[in-house]
């Protein structure tokens, strides 16, 4: 197969990206003073977003006012954008295939819980040690990759659609979530120096590790070809079976790694984390050009979509734009991607089992 | 599409034309030195939090104070209120007034903004001191409702309306965990105590959870319908879980048999009073603390003392004092 136009493709999902991020920046100079967002109260300051201000005093009692990259900001987008950027991936897998998983959200809570009660074992005081945070790691992936599994063989074995199989384990697993937590909120500080390698390392592995996995292996080829018409990949003699159980268990994996990110940004393992992060997943999966329908997408496409909605989240937070105001204008971008994808036809894109 | 790439191009230009290299000294911040402070909220979908929004600005408006106001579109996302204290920590506050979606998932990222000289004052849901002390993050002052007392005087109003022949009541409890959930619950078991020492013959048959919401609280107050139908009396910790069971017995025929009190004296509740479906509610003044927060955040800038814990008091409100809220903060 040949994902050989896939460069136009990508083109105009980073010129969105760019574009995305210079608009973002000129609304984070915009300074409203605390007044709500009125023309006339508008003045143009320093765009937050991109630059922050240092002010030093000199030898000679003036203030220097310098101003800098906001390298703080540029990697806490990063940060931000890891959890969805995780989901997304395992859930690009999950719709090359033609399905859909609701229960991340959820299977990142319970993975979540279980990760901070595994580090809460040596009774909560004293440093983390390495081994503790590499057992609650194993835990976690366990965790998740069999209830991934159990939803694709759900989905697979007794022929239920995945959109219903998910969304039964979606309210089972924040069910189990709430009783292995207690309905309490655990806290188990993360240490700084695992503040950035969590977030920004799981989430650059699952993506290169999927973008790897999906253009070199005969599996990576196979979902594709379940995705585009799983009865001529059957008679192809394609288990499609296997392959699609391999996908949700992986997008399983992906949400335990996600629970274990979620930790690492609020060092807190509770039952409610993670609500409605399946949707935003989605998101990230089809603003990066994957057709819900299967078989045309990838994950290049959704780390893009991933830091699409990182930056403008960030962005529309810098600006101090209200969080309901923010919520139609991510909605809006996302309706204007998926026309702009739809009106470029699907011509382009060949495809070759 | 150009123009886009055209836009970040000069974005990225001026970014660099403005580095250190050039370094614009002035003797005045950019801001003209008006102190940058940042509310951060739970929600502004409760009305709590838009009272308290509205004191605060009017005490920023009067101080010349920067305000920027942040909060969340769902009451329980911690990781959205991270991402948000990090924006603030970006842009460069001076102080955060903060209230906690959860009280003990704020402390690692309010540590980030302690490392870069901010300062924080907590306000209305207590930060988990523990997980605090531990982390070593100081926390300037509390400024909060004083839970446990509002939680005891709704009780007892409802007590002392069923009268002392008692019967049975029960209680629908905000978030489980949440420090102001626990502490209405520990209001409403000391009022209930002392109502038995007082010779009330009352019978705690419920205490479950509505999550602090309108819908879930009414399905369990339909259930609680359902297996006591001989209810005499009902405290929800908040007003939202109140209209709920309002409704909830309402469909089952019960209003006026029931004495419903509740927490909070939101517009919606002050309605209900007067309509006669709920007897009483709890004044907390949360525009106070905005005020307060904002007030003490100017103090403290300016090197003044500010105390380290301010429990604003709380107000039995009923159709026979329905007032509206005072707008004017107390002298402190």
């Amino acid at each position: 197969m040949a994902i050989n136009s896939s460069f136009s493709r990508y083109r105009q999902l980073i010129l969105t990206l760019v574009g995305v991020y210079a608009a973002m920046t000129v609304l984070s100079g915009i300074n409203t003073h605390g007044q709500p967002f009125r023309p006339s109260s508008w003045t143009f300051d320093l765009p937050r977003f991109l630059l922050e201000e240092k002010r030093t005093t000199g030898p000679d009692g003036l203030v220097q006012v310098t101003r800098h990259l906001n390298t703080y900001n540029q990697k806490k987008i990063l940060e931000q954008a890891a959890i969805n950027l995780t989901l997304g991936v395992g859930m690009t897998f999950v719709i090359l295939t033609g399905g859909i998983d609701l229960s991340v959200g959820a299977m990142l809570a319970l993975c979540n819980v279980i990760f901070v009660r595994m580090l809460l074992r040596d009774g909560g005081g004293g440093t983390l040690e390495a081994s503790t945070v590499l057992a609650g790691l194993g835990a976690c992936a366990a965790a998740g990759t069999i209830c991934g599994a159990a939803n694709g063989w759900l989905s697979v074995a007794l022929q239920i659609p995945s959109f219903i199989v998910t969304l039964g384990t979606l309210l089972i697993l924040r069910g189990l979530a709430y009783w292995v937590s207690g309905g309490q909120t655990y806290l188990r500080f993360c240490p700084e120096s695992l503040t950035n390698a969590i977030p920004i390392g799981i989430s650059v592995v699952a993506v290169l590790a999927g973008t790897v996995f999906l253009a070199t292996t005969a599996t990576g080829r196979r979902i594709y070809a379940v995705g585009g018409n799983r009865q001529a990949s059957e008679y192809a003699g394609i288990r499609t079976g296997r392959v699609r159980i391999l996908c949700f268990a992986f997008s399983g994996l992906c949400a335990g790694l996600a629970g274990m990110i979620f930790w690492s940004r609020t060092s807190t393992g509770s039952y409610t984390a993670g609500e409605g992060a399946e949707l935003y997943a989605i998101a990230a999966v089809v603003l990066g050009g994957t057709r819900l329908a299967g078989g045309e997408g990838s994950i290049g496409g959704t780390f893009i979509g991933a830091l699409i909605m990182a930056v403008l989240a960030n962005g529309l937070n810098t600006a101090a734009v209200h969080e309901l105001t923010q919520k139609i204008i991510v909605g809006c971008v996302l309706i204007v991607a998926a026309y702009i994808d739809s009106r470029r036809g699907r011509s382009s894109m060949t495809l070759v089992v | 599409m150009r123009w886009l790439a055209f836009l970040t191009v000069m974005a990225v230009l001026s970014a660099g034309c403005s580095d250190k290299g050039t370094g614009t000294s002035s003797t005045q911040p950019a801001a003209g030195g008006r102190p940058r402070i940042a509310l951060s909220m739970k929600s502004r979908q409760n009305p709590f939090f838009a009272r308290m929004a509205e004191g605060a600005e009017l005490k920023a408006k009067e101080l010349g104070v920067d305000l920027e106001l942040l909060a969340t579109d769902k009451e329980t996302d911690t990781e959205k209120q991270t991402s948000q204290i990090e924006t603030v920590i970006s842009k460069g506050v001076d102080v955060i007034l903060m209230t906690p979606v959860d009280s003990k998932a704020i402390v690692a990222p309010l540590l980030q903004a302690q490392a870069r000289g901010i300062k924080i004052i907590n306000i209305d849901n207590r930060i988990d001191q523990q997980a605090a002390e531990q982390a070593g993050l100081k926390i300037e002052a509390f400024i909060g409702p004083d839970n446990v007392d509002g939680a005891r005087k709704s009780t007892r109003a409802m007590i002392e309306k069923i009268g002392k022949e008692g019967g049975k009541i029960a209680m629908i409890e905000g978030v489980r965990g949440a420090d102001n959930a626990e502490q209405r619950k520990e209001g409403f078991n000391q009022a209930v105590a002392q109502a038995k020492r007082d010779g009330y013959n009352i019978e705690v048959v419920a205490m479950d959870t509505g999550e602090w919401m309108t819908e879930p609280a009414q399905k369990k107050m339909e259930g609680i319908l359902n297996q006591h139908p001989d209810l005499k009396g009902v405290f929800c910790a908040n007003d939202m879980m109140a209209l709920g069971a309002i409704q909830a017995i309402a469909s089952a025929g019960k209003t006026g048999q029931i004495v419903v009190t509740a927490y909070d004296n939101l517009e919606a509740a002050q309605e209900a009073i007067k309509a006669g479906k709920l007897y009483a509610t709890i004044e907390q003044h949360p525009n106070f603390m905005g005020q307060l927060g904002v007030d003490y955040a100017v103090r403290l800038l300016k090197g003044e003392q500010i105390p380290a814990i301010v429990e604003v008091p709380t107000d039995l409100v009923t159709a026979a004092e329905l007032l509206p809220a005072p707008a004017t903060a107390p002298a402190n």
